[in-house]
């Protein structure tokens, strides 16, 4: 090390970067969403006390972006090894629809559907992934070839209505069902987020994970299977998409074939706001839930206050263009004081 | 006689100094430069020669004001280029040695990009007639044969070169200013050389003058009138070229046997065993290379682009695709075509890549991630990744090859060049217990930075493992290997041991090797 080298580099005694650790994990940068929910709910429950602070609004609100979260969640693996996919609306849609035709016209019984509609699910997942993996196609476009496919697929299992044949309560339950009033998809939200935060934050495979997406040739170098990550992330993200499928079918006891595509939108939202938050600029399953619930919140406090049908809208993009600003403006701002330093010095030295 | 004998000497410059933070890489030169001649610039890496072209262009600012004379009247040389003083600047085009055309599109776009479009009262592009001007600005460079509605990926490597020239020189009509060309035959293939020679020397008989950068000697004595060698920053002549041969001319370029910057790399037993043995090496630039490693040997290669030496380190370890091979590592045999990454890792063979930034770092991680990253297996115990361990791993090796910062969970990519290169380093180094390979071990690193890099190849020697080092920067192969090897059209053609070991002796080989077989080919 030479002294100019040191000189810029100003020691920190063990003491001091504990602290400074610690005042950074609860730094607005990385959780600015739990700041915001904060006061959405406070705000919300000063304006309406009687109906909004009250364990059925809580309840509600996760009941209602359960399957939206997962989802998300299903997205964030691809996204984490670098491929995008777009079709999870439409894989949801087609699981969902495949599932109700299954229990109208079969005697599979409720777990033998289950486990026939993912399968079904994992088939789209081999689809995608060879498209993208082994054709090479970039996965924005190949994923949203497949999602027409699937659209098709939808309007074929379903001759465009409304299935509701067969779909009783020894099957709704998984949508319905409910203990202090977290439903069946609420529970396997949580768990599935606790799963995913294992693997992709404490576990080597994780760590494989996100070098395939941030440096996919330094990862290749070091002898990393990218393109197996990348196979097995997309067949895994339908997997988890036929399980949101399957319980959109149970929550509304039918299957629509408009259900599905919707949830596109909403779910990339989720998973890129959380990206801001807990492990900056990496894809992770806690912020991505406090995304969905953020937004959740948002909606049910404006839906209980009579505000009129666009006004959530209007909050939602006000929300993800703030946080987002605010993550691309940190770290601009941090990149300008570093930027600063080393010109500094070498003015001086040349001064 | 040459029209260079008989023209005045139209751009003058005294003086020229430049230095970046206390390094002086150019060093009071003096240069003269006639109206309708080629002038080449020669010099070996690092020897000045874009720093000067940087000074010229005005990108660079000179230490101290350089004095200029542009046919007769003094001038100055400023952030505009070369300024005649109570006048308009000299004009002056370069073309840059990476062209920066954009491959999908047209010709003429790429054209348009820089000169605009025609356009229709409307507003809409007048295309026939972007077109027609396109057309023209190719038939001044002579490339009339090129449609301009062609993609550039579609154009070879010449037309591409004169797509680019033409777009350089459009709008410029000045029968007296400067073209500059930086290596504008890098990228092209021999037997095309010839058809953009007709291009400059149809330029040079307009009465442009041309400054030519190249260090391809039989070019320059094809093409050029005289000649400039820099060497460490330093004119060490300006000759007409036929006053020139090529021994002479290397001998200019490389110097009479300077002392090495840093120690030689010291005498001392090299086991006698083989512990790597590769036969029959071969993919589309290498044909059919054989060699042995010792334990506890650096071997060095040395060689020009297209000599196969920028293949070679990938193909040990499967990162590209070989089409020929075994490797012999103690009693284990490999086909090297069957070799991947993944293989090469486990056998204990690590690739300290070329491009550290596109295939050494993960820019947004920290340097404990980085490090840990082919081993992160190893850090997980009963299903849980133990991330103390693994910084605890990461911060010993960041003590020990002197990374700065000393913040093992700092980005990487906020690191200086060199440090970076210490962390991909480290990286390597913890996989490589059979056969360490290097591909540009010291690229854009300065000099402590090469030094501790040097000193970490000589520890791991004397630890046994045996090293490979290939390199297009000759120092790098002088300070560390016991023996090397030069490279030229993908086969062995010299190998030096122990003193024999020289920059001279190295570079006289390459240059010398493939001027001969062009020599051949002629």
């Amino acid at each position: 090390m030479t002294v100019a080298e040191r000189a810029q580099t100003p020691e920190l005694t063990p003491a001091e970067r504990t602290r400074s650790s610690r005042w950074s994990a609860l730094g607005v940068n990385r959780i600015s969403i739990i700041y915001v929910q904060v006061a959405t709910m406070v705000l919300f429950a000063l304006w309406l006390p009687e109906t909004f602070a009250t364990w059925t609004t809580a309840t509600g609100v996760l009941s209602d972006n359960a399957i939206t979260c997962i989802i998300a969640l299903a997205l964030i693996v691809p996204l984490a090894a670098g491929v995008f996919d777009l079709s999870v609306g439409y894989t949801v849609g087609a699981s969902s629809m495949f599932c109700a035709w299954l229990l109208g016209n079969t005697d599979l019984g409720t777990l033998g559907v289950c486990v026939a509609t993912l399968l079904f699910a994992a088939g789209i997942g081999i689809v995608n992934a060879v498209v993208v993996v082994i054709l090479g196609i970039d996965s924005f476009i190949a994923t949203l070839a497949t999602g027409a496919l699937l659209q098709a697929t939808i309007l074929i299992i379903s001759n465009d209505q409304i299935l509701v044949e067969g779909i009783t309560p020894s099957f709704t339950w998984l949508g319905q069902r409910n203990i202090m009033q977290l439903t069946v998809p609420v529970m396997v939200m949580f768990a599935l987020a606790l799963v995913l935060w294992y693997l992709l934050g404490h576990t080597a495979l994780g760590r494989q994970i996100y070098a395939c997406g941030l440096g996919a040739e330094p990862a290749r170098l070091a002898g990393i299977a990218v393109n197996k990550i990348r196979f097995n992330a997309l067949i895994l993200s339908s997997v988890l998409c036929g399980v949101a499928g399957i319980l959109a079918t149970a929550t509304v006891s039918a299957g629509s074939p408009t259900v599905g595509p919707g949830y596109l939108i909403p779910a990339f939202a989720a998973a890129f706001l959380g990206a801001t938050q807990f492990r900056a600029r990496l894809f992770n399953a806690w912020g991505t839930v406090l995304a969905i619930v953020l937004l959740g919140t948002l909606d049910a406090g404006l839906a209980l206050a009579g505000a009129p049908l666009w006004m959530p809208y209007v909050f939602q993009g006000v929300v993800l263009i703030v946080a987002l600003a605010m993550g691309s403006l940190g770290a601009r701002l941090r990149g300008r004081r570093r930027s600063l330093r080393p010109a500094r010095a070498r003015r001086q030295s040349n001064g | 006689m040459s029209p260079s004998d008989r023209s005045e000497v139209f751009i003058r410059l005294e003086g020229l100094s430049k230095s970046f933070e206390g390094n002086v890489v150019v060093d009071d030169v003096s240069l003269s430069l006639r109206s309708g001649e080629v002038h080449a610039l020669m010099g070996v890496n690092g020897s000045g020669k874009s720093t000067l072209i940087k000074l010229l262009t005005g990108y660079h600012q000179a230490d101290v004001e350089a004095r200029a004379w542009v046919a007769g009247s003094p001038a100055r040389l400023t952030a505009h280029g070369i300024v005649i003083d109570g006048g308009d600047p000299l004009p002056t085009r370069t073309l840059h040695q990476d062209l920066g055309l954009i491959g999908r599109l047209s010709v003429a776009d790429n054209v348009g990009m820089i000169t605009g479009y025609p356009r229709h009262r409307g507003g809409a592009v007048d295309w026939p007639e972007h077109y027609r001007r396109t057309s023209v600005l190719l038939r001044r460079v002579g490339a009339g044969e090129i449609d301009p509605r062609q993609e550039i990926d579609d154009c070879d490597a010449v037309q591409r070169t004169q797509v680019a020239l033409a777009r350089t020189l459009a709008g410029w009509d000045a029968r007296e200013g400067l073209l500059i060309l930086d290596e504008p035959t890098a990228t092209l293939p021999e037997d095309q050389v010839d058809r953009l020679f007709a291009t400059i020397r149809s330029l040079k008989s307009n009465g442009v003058c041309v400054l030519y950068v190249s260090h391809r000697l039989n070019e320059i004595f094809e093409i050029a009138d005289r000649v400039s060698v820099l060497r460490e920053g330093r004119r060490v002549i300006s000759r007409a070229t036929r006053e020139l041969d090529r021994p002479s001319l290397v001998e200019f370029m490389v110097g009479p046997g300077n002392a090495p910057l840093l120690a030689p790399p010291q005498e001392r037993g090299v086991s006698a065993s083989a512990a790597v043995t590769v036969t029959d090496l071969s993919n589309r630039t290498l044909e059919s290379l054989d060699f042995t490693v010792k334990e506890g040997e650096i071997l060095g290669f040395a060689g020009l682009i297209g000599s196969g030496l920028q293949d070679l380190p990938y193909l040990l370890v499967g990162a590209r695709r070989a089409t020929s091979g075994r490797l012999v590592l103690g009693d284990r045999h490999i086909d090297v075509p069957a070799m991947t990454p993944r293989r090469a890792k486990r056998l204990g063979i690590g690739l300290l890549p070329a491009d550290r930034k596109r295939e050494g770092i993960i820019g947004d991680r920290s340097i404990v991630e980085n490090i840990t990253l082919p081993r992160i297996r190893e850090f997980q115990r009963r299903g849980w990744l133990r991330t103390a361990r693994e910084r605890g791993d990461a911060s010993s090796w960041v003590e020990r090859l002197d990374v700065v910062p000393p913040e093992p969970d700092k980005e990487i990519g906020l690191l200086s060049g060199g440090n970076q290169q210490k962390v991909v380093l480290a990286k390597w180094l913890s996989v490589a217990r059979s056969l360490f390979v290097l591909a540009e071990p010291t690229a854009g690193v300065d000099i402590h930075a090469r030094e501790r890099i040097y000193r970490a190849l000589s520890e791991q020697r004397d630890r046994g493992t045996p090293i490979i080092v290939c390199s297009t920067d000759i120092s790098d192969l002088v300070h560390t290997c016991d023996r090397v090897i030069a490279l030229d059209g993908g086969r062995a053609v010299a190998e030096f041991t122990g003193p024999e070991i020289t920059e001279d002796a190295i570079l006289r080989e390459i240059l010398h090797g493939s001027a001969d077989k062009e020599g051949v080919n002629s």
